[in-house]
């Protein structure tokens, strides 16, 4: 009885020495506006609130997504987001609007202000189109901006950004994200000033 | 010589008490009618003659003062009978006269009553043509009169009550106990007014008294009253400005009341939705993880690698 006690813990290693030993190493990628900012033509009376950005349970996910069979979406393994994508968009956004002062102030919904406006944006795609390599990379943001006093909504819009990769791979994936990024944000300034212009 | 003197006493005796006999029969049998007393005709056509009889009295103002000599229904007239009185000669029959029946109620025997005019007049003597003594008219007699009143009394009544009776239905009862009830009720809230009246008029007294005391002292009072009044516009319009900025001050309070309140319900409904976003993103965070904890294997011999992204591979 105690011989087979002993060779409990020998049977256990001998099943851990069939494990994978270790993968290629996790990448972790920063999403990023790389800019330039353009100033507003004129700056809009009222305080904006920014709702942070709605996304689906696959984006609640900080791996970059990729789709190599239309209709499908997967992540790569070890490609990592340090920030979910929807949140770093919200960032991204609201320092975009800051930048470019197209309202008198820009404040995080539930911050402790009161805000005249409130955007309301929702992540619907952000992945890599890999089924042409190098394959493209897209980008789809609905944006709906609302009159908090009186409770109108003044517009909503898609935005869309399709960027090409240059490589077929993670990195290349990233940084046509990050121009993605950086188109729909600009737009989305811009059709903030017209919508409540 | 005896004998034949007693027969003489004898007969002389027998003759004076049939001479007396004779004078009472006489006197009995009628020697009042040819007392002396006028006779009169009455002709009776509505009233009834029941229980009266030959020698019934003849009464004037209760007094007995003649009796009834004859009467006789006349052919012809069915409803007329022809009375004939002897009335003393003391008594005074005056032109408008009257004739009626009274009748005792006891022994139902009858009697005439004559009832002079109450104004004075002439004594009745004119004989009407074609009869042999003065007529007296027919008169009503007092129950007939009576009955007559109280004929019309009864027509009246009726008359009155059917207007009674139409006074009283159910429509005038029912206004009738409505206006009784308002009656009522104006009469509690009097009664329960009547102090207040009396202070009030009491009030009002005593105002009047002071209005008359203050009469004279009415001038006086206005040139105090018009130096105060002086006084008090100034004091008034600083008190007027002072409330002015009171209402101001009330103004901004309220205001910044309200604003606090806008305030409190805008980041209440803030964090409202920002809860409600992050329970959503959080249950579809739980759903993914349970998801990828669905696949042990991958957990515990890595990714496969047809799973690889574009560009990874295994080492």
């Amino acid at each position: 009885m105690k011989k087979l006690f002993w060779l409990l813990p020998l049977i256990w290693l001998s099943a851990c020495s069939g494990l994978p030993g270790p993968a290629q190493p996790s990448t972790y990628y920063v999403l990023t506006d790389p800019g330039p900012v353009e100033a507003s033509p004129k700056t809009l009376p009222g305080v904006l609130l920014l709702r942070e950005m709605d996304a689906s349970a696959f984006y609640q996910e900080p791996r970059l997504a990729y789709s190599r069979i239309p209709g499908t979406r997967a992540n790569y393994e070890f490609a990592y987001w340090t920030e979910l994508p929807a949140k770093r968009l919200t960032w991204l956004l609201r320092q975009r609007l800051e930048a470019a002062g197209t309202f008198v102030a820009v404040a995080p919904l539930s911050g402790g202000v009161v805000g005249d406006y409130q955007l309301n944006t929702r992540l619907i795609d952000f992945y890599h189109d890999a089924a042409t390599p190098p394959g493209e990379v897209l980008l789809l943001v609905e944006a709906e901006l609302v009159r908090r006093d009186r409770g109108v909504l003044l517009g909503r819009r898609i935005f869309v950004s399709q960027q090409p990769v240059a490589a077929f791979d993670a990195a290349a994936a990233a940084e046509a994200m990050n121009r993605a990024a950086n188109q729909v944000l600009d737009e989305i300034v811009a059709w903030l000033g017209e919508a409540n212009g | 010589m005896e004998s034949e003197a007693r027969y003489v006493r004898i007969g002389l005796a027998t003759l004076v008490l049939i001479a007396l006999l004779v004078l009472g029969l006489y006197w009995l049998a009628g020697a009042n009618s040819d007392q002396g007393g006028e006779r009169y005709l009455v002709y009776f056509q509505n009233q009834s003659l029941e229980g009266l009889q030959i020698s019934s009295d003849v009464r004037m103002q209760g007094i007995k003062v003649g009796r009834v000599v004859d009467y006789a229904i006349i052919p012809g007239q069915g409803h007329k009978v022809r009375v004939l009185l002897q009335v003393d000669a003391r008594t005074p029959v005056l032109e408008g006269i009257k004739a009626t029946v009274a009748r005792h109620l006891v022994t139902g025997l009858a009697a005439i009553d004559l009832d002079n005019p109450p104004q004075a007049a002439v004594p009745l003597t004119a004989i009407p043509e074609g009869e042999r003594y003065p007529v007296i008219p027919e008169g009503v007699p007092q129950f007939t009169r009576v009955a007559n009143t109280l004929e019309v009394l009864g027509a009246s009544g009726q008359e009155a009550l059917s207007r009674f009776n139409a006074m009283l239905s159910d429509r005038n009862q029912q206004s009738l106990t409505g206006s009784l009830a308002n009656l009522n009720a104006v009469t509690r809230e009097l009664s329960q007014a009547m102090p207040e009246l009396r202070a009030a008029v009491a009030s009002a007294k005593r105002a009047a008294d002071q209005a008359d005391d203050l009469g004279g002292e009415a001038k006086t009072t206005l040139k105090t009253a018009n130096e105060s009044l002086v006084k008090v516009t100034g004091a008034t319009t600083a008190t007027l400005t002072m409330a002015r900025t009171t209402l101001d001050h009330v103004d901004r309070e309220v205001s910044g009341l309200s604003g606090q309140v806008k305030l409190t319900a805008d980041l209440a409904g803030q964090e409202i939705q920002s809860t409600a976003q992050s329970l959503r993103l959080a249950g579809d965070a739980l759903q993914e993880t349970g998801r990828a904890l669905a696949n042990p294997a991958r957990v515990l011999y890595g990714p496969s690698p047809k799973s690889l992204g574009p560009g990874e591979k295994l080492q």
